[in-house]
Order: structure tokens, then sequence, then C-alpha cells
């Protein structure tokens, strides 16, 4: 397994701590994550047997808009994502390899809006207690992140992943699964 | 890292849209011996609570084709592309 | 005199938001399966200004409400507008003791159990199904997370539906700027038949297609596909050329596609289920698809008051997505309703 960077890319804030609830905006009503009830910024965290770099305080997921994520060379057999969406998503993920050649790949992320099951067979990796507010803490509403993973059929080669142009797609976290 | 040999149950089955019912249960991957490389199709993944298309796609060089069982669900049959000409020689899920 | 109507429980589409949550709520009340009735029809028939910032927009050119969203059954409602909150709780109070829940208009802002409580100002909709003189509350359901049923002060009630629902700041967006009037709803079911035959389903089916496929008269009215298209395409240009005032029509009417797309694919499952037809199945997941497409419409223009270019040549993109796979979609309908 080998968790990926995505430093270069990370554009919006979706943890918040309690001192700082007007700094998050998953959404565009400014809602986030508790900060406090999901592992440590920065530190690595395990997910069933998937690890997972866990984002740094500040701008701490990737919006995707299309970013492309540079890959160590190796074979995988799958990107493990940690996500969530804004109404349930999907769309093709781009797999780009040496020669050239790219294919595309389904990504599917489930609602992090509290009360709304998976839609696409994920496991829930995180379900917080409360949601924040840009003025308050809401102690009846669980937000979800989701652990998902993406098949990649032609394992060998590739050197970039290309993010879906959907902003209602959030990655806190990706990992590459070695093909065995 | 880890070479894994994979027996293929075999068969003759011609590439024509049909259903294969499989052993209900989680896997990873499905795993095609096909007559002829496939570049891409789309294979339809009947779950217990969903159906999904995936993609199958033939490893570079080889005969052997993949699609991928992402869903964290018991898979109960798996719903082939028509490709004309093109025959499944095998198959193992993993 | 106190009174609780039974049969009133939740209900709720996570793809849609108080207005089908109330409708299912209502429709539930009245014995019907919600998606039974929400989800049969599919289609995109918006006329250009119509939109209006309320949560619970919908376009209305069945008639009634309630008969836009379920034109394949015989339902209808009818909005009250109320002179005053007096008048309006009057109307409601004699409508409950007829045994009859009903829907009202109310501002977020003044419920003690929303989120937006004190925060944010929003015309939302939800369920009363009772009250207490006594106690002086009334009985409300909001399936709308966090779900709630039970009682809250009249006087809670009363604020919100009588609210001017105000701007006051950044985050009272789209569904502000537009005076509560203590309107109320009320629905009538004249009959449920169950879930659709074969025979119904075709005939559904059909009549879906045959509104997608629209008129392309390059008027305000954007019906079908060509509508859908020019809607879209209009928007994304506009956006392109730094026209953000387009993003309000396009996030709240997105909202309904997204919500009754949603229901509609989960309605066609439901029968592929119902009837064992795989190929039913498979239809509803491309739907479904659709949906997925959506829910990316609605955020690209959510996101895109700062920088309406890059929000408009994203949504240029996936206008040309969304429009290929339900072009697809429409054409594999008509197959597989001739063959069910």
């Amino acid at each position: 397994m080998r968790p990926i960077s995505l430093a270069p890319h990370l554009n919006n804030t979706g943890l918040t701590g309690t001192a700082g609830l007007d700094g998050g905006g998953f959404n565009i009503w400014g809602n986030s994550f508790p900060a406090g009830e999901l592992p440590p910024a920065g530190g690595t965290t395990a997910v069933g047997e998937v690890p997972f770099l866990f984002p740094v305080a500040g701008a701490d997921n990737v919006r995707c808009r299309g970013q492309r994520v540079e890959v160590p060379p190796g074979r995988w057999d799958w990107v493990h994502v940690l996500g969530a969406a804004e109404r349930r998503t999907e769309d093709l993920l781009e797999v780009h390899h040496s020669d050239g050649s790219v294919r595309g790949q389904w990504l599917r992320l489930s609602d992090f809006w509290p009360q709304t099951e998976p839609r696409f067979g994920e496991v829930l990796a995180f379900r917080c207690r409360h949601l924040h507010y840009p003025r308050h803490v809401q102690r009846t509403m669980s937000p979800s992140i989701w652990a998902q993973r993406v098949p990649l059929t032609v394992p060998s080669d590739v050197v970039a992943l290309v993010l879906p142009d959907n902003p209602a797609l959030h990655v806190f976290a990706l990992t590459l699964q070695a093909a065995e | 890292m880890t070479a894994v040999r994979l027996t293929f149950s075999p068969c003759d089955l011609p590439l024509d849209g049909r259903i294969l019912q499989v052993v209900p249960g989680r896997y990873d991957w499905i795993h095609l011996d096909l007559s002829v490389p496939v570049e891409e199709a789309t294979a339809w993944l009947h779950y217990r609570d969903a159906v999904d298309p995936e993609f199958l796609r033939s490893l570079p060089g080889s005969s052997i084709a993949r699609i991928g069982v992402p869903r964290r669900d018991e898979l109960l049959a798996v719903e082939l592309p028509a490709l004309p000409g093109v025959r499944l020689l095998g198959t193992v899920l993993t | 005199m106190k009174i609780s109507l039974p049969g009133v429980s939740h209900w709720r589409h996570d793809l849609g938001h108080c207005l089908h949550a109330t409708a299912g709520v209502l429709l539930g009340f009245y014995g019907a399966d919600p998606l039974d009735l929400l989800g049969a029809a599919w289609g995109f028939d918006y006329r250009g200004g119509d939109v209006r910032r309320e949560e619970y927009y919908f376009p209305c050119w069945q008639g009634s409400l309630f008969a836009s969203l379920a034109p394949y059954h015989d339902v209808a409602s009818a909005w009250h507008t109320p002179s005053s909150p007096e008048q309006g709780w009057d109307e409601v109070r004699a409508r409950l003791l007829t045994g009859t829940p009903v829907a009202v208009a109310a501002d977020n802002y003044f419920l003690p159990f929303r989120p937006a409580y004190q925060d944010v100002h929003t015309n939302h909709l939800l369920v009363v199904y009772g009250f207490d003189d006594a106690r002086g509350t009334v009985s409300v359901c909001d399936p709308v997370p966090p779900r709630f049923r039970g009682e809250i002060p009249i006087e809670a009630l009363t604020a919100a539906r009588d609210s001017a629902n105000p701007v006051r700041h950044s985050r009272d967006m789209f569904f502000t700027a537009n005076p509560i009037g203590n309107r109320w709803l009320d629905v009538t079911v004249t009959g449920c038949t169950g879930p659709a035959s074969r025979e119904r389903l075709r005939e559904i089916m059909a009549a879906n297609l045959t509104g997608f496929e629209g008129v392309a008269d390059g008027a305000s009215d954007h019906r079908g596909l060509p509508g859908l298209q020019r809607f879209l395409r209009q928007a994304a240009a506009r956006l392109t050329d730094g026209d953000a005032s387009v993003v309000d029509e396009v996030f709240v009417v997105a909202g309904v596609a997204l919500a009754v797309t949603g229901l509609h694919g989960d309605y066609l499952a439901a029968a592929a289920r119902r009837l064992g037809e795989p190929a039913l199945l498979k239809l509803a997941r491309e739907v479904d698809r659709i949906a997925h497409h959506w829910s990316a419409v609605r955020i690209i223009v959510a996101t895109g008051r700062d920088d309406p270019a890059t929000a408009g040549r994203a949504l240029a993109g996936r206008t040309t997505a969304l429009l290929a796979d339900q072009l697809a979609t429409v054409d594999r309908m008509a197959a597989v309703a001739g063959s069910i």
C-alpha cells in the first residue's frame, strides 16, 4: 500500500476545530467536519487494511476539478479513496499510462450529508457525532466520510491519475494498492 | 510482490451479452480468459442490492481480461458485453 | 382541545429536499407509496424566469403542485394564502380537525429543531399534523436532516410562517427575500392504484419519452431534451461571459432535476425487482447516472459566484456529457419499454 500526498492539490477546508467554525467550507453553506472527532491531522490512519495519510489542517481536501495527481512507478491494482460528495455522484477517474494511453475508471462517492446511507457500497470510514456550522456545532447531525476503491483494470505503467472535473466530489486521501 | 497463479474454470461461450451466475459472494476481481484481447468493453455487475457498469479490459499483451468488483456487496451475476467473434474460455473470481 | 393525527411518519429520498420529503409524508398518510407516485414522471419542462426563491419550488404545468409532482396519479393540492398569521393558524387548525395533515411554508430561522435556527433564513416546507391548545404546541413532521417529528411552541411556528424571510448575510442564499406569507397547502388523493402493472409502466414510460421530445421553439419554454440543452447551454454561456446572475436560477432548477431523476431511477429499480426485469434494472442505473450528472451541475453553479467564467466552462463540459448520456438513456428507455 502506498499513501499518496495530495498536498499540491488541496483546495478546500472541510475540517474545523470548535475555535474556528467559520473557517470551514466543505459546502457553500460553510459546513465542516469536526476535526476533533477525526484522526490527527497529517498522520497515517488505517481504514480496514488501507492506510491513509490523513489531511493536515487548513486546506484539507481536494474539491475535484480535474487535478492531475502524479503517482510513483509501479503496478497498481486499486486506488483507495477517502472522500465524500455533496449529493452522491460518480465520474470517470482518468488513469494515465507511460505510453500516453488514458483509461477511465469509475470513482463513485456517496453523500456526506447526515442521515444518508452509502449508495455505492463504500465502507464507512468516519461518521462524526456533530456537524459544524459557521456559528455553531449541530449536535443532532452526523456527517460521513467514506472509504471507496477504484479498480485499475490495466495496472501497469500508471504515471498519473486525473481527478474528475466534478466539484461535488471531495477527496481527503488517496492510497495505491500494488498489483499481485 | 508475490505472483498469484490463477486457476480458471474452463468454458467455451460466446461473448453475447449473456448473464453468468456466480457463486454469491464478495469479490475483488473477475478474470476472464478470452479468445482475443479486448481493449475495452462494459460489463454489468449484478449485486444483491445494486447493479453497476464496470470496465472490462485485457491486460496488455495477454488474452486475460479483468473486471474490477469495487462494491462491498454480494455479487450474484456478471452480464458480459456483446462482442461478436470473441469467446470466453475460462473464468476465475478472486 | 388537542389532536395528533396518526399515520404521519418520515419519508425522504436522498436526492430530494423538503418538497419531496413533505410530499412523501402526506402521500404516506393517505396510504400511498411515495416512490410510486413521486418517481413515475421523468422529464424537463422549465419556463425561463419561473423559478421562485423557495426550497419547494417546482415547475407546475399540470395545474396544482401535487398534480405536477405526480402527473400519473389522481392527486391534487391547493395553496392557501391567508391574510394574517391568525387566519393562517385558524385555517390550518380547522383542517387538522377534519383529520387531514397539511404542509406549511416556514422560515427555518424560527424553527427550534432546524440547524438554521436563529442563523439562516430560508423558505422551507414541512408537515403539521396536530396541536395542543392547552400546552400551546403544534405537532410537526420534518424528514429533512436532522429529521424531527414532535411538538414545538405555536409561537415558533407562527413566527416561522409569518417571516419576511429577509437576506441578512451571505449564507441567506437562494431561498430568501421571499416572505413566507403564512402559506399552507392541502392535498387530496382521489385514489391509489398500487404499483404499476407492466402495461401501466409501459404507458408511463411512453408518456415520459414523449415529453422528452419537447419543442425546440427557441422561446423561454425549455421542454424536453431540446429545452434541457438550450437551458444548460445558455446558462453555461452566460457564466462564461462572467454573468453570475444565472447561478440562483440554475441551482434551484438543477435541484429539481436532481430530485426528479433520482426518484425516477429508484422507481424503475423498484419496478424492475417487482416485475423481474434485469433490463429495467440496468435502465434504472443509467437514470441514476444522469442524476449524478445533476449533482455535479448543482455544485458547479453553486461554487461559481466568485468565478463564473470557470464555472461556465465546467458547466459547458458537463452539459455535453449529461446530454450524451441522457440521449443514450432515452433511446434505451424506448427499447426497454418495448420489451417489458
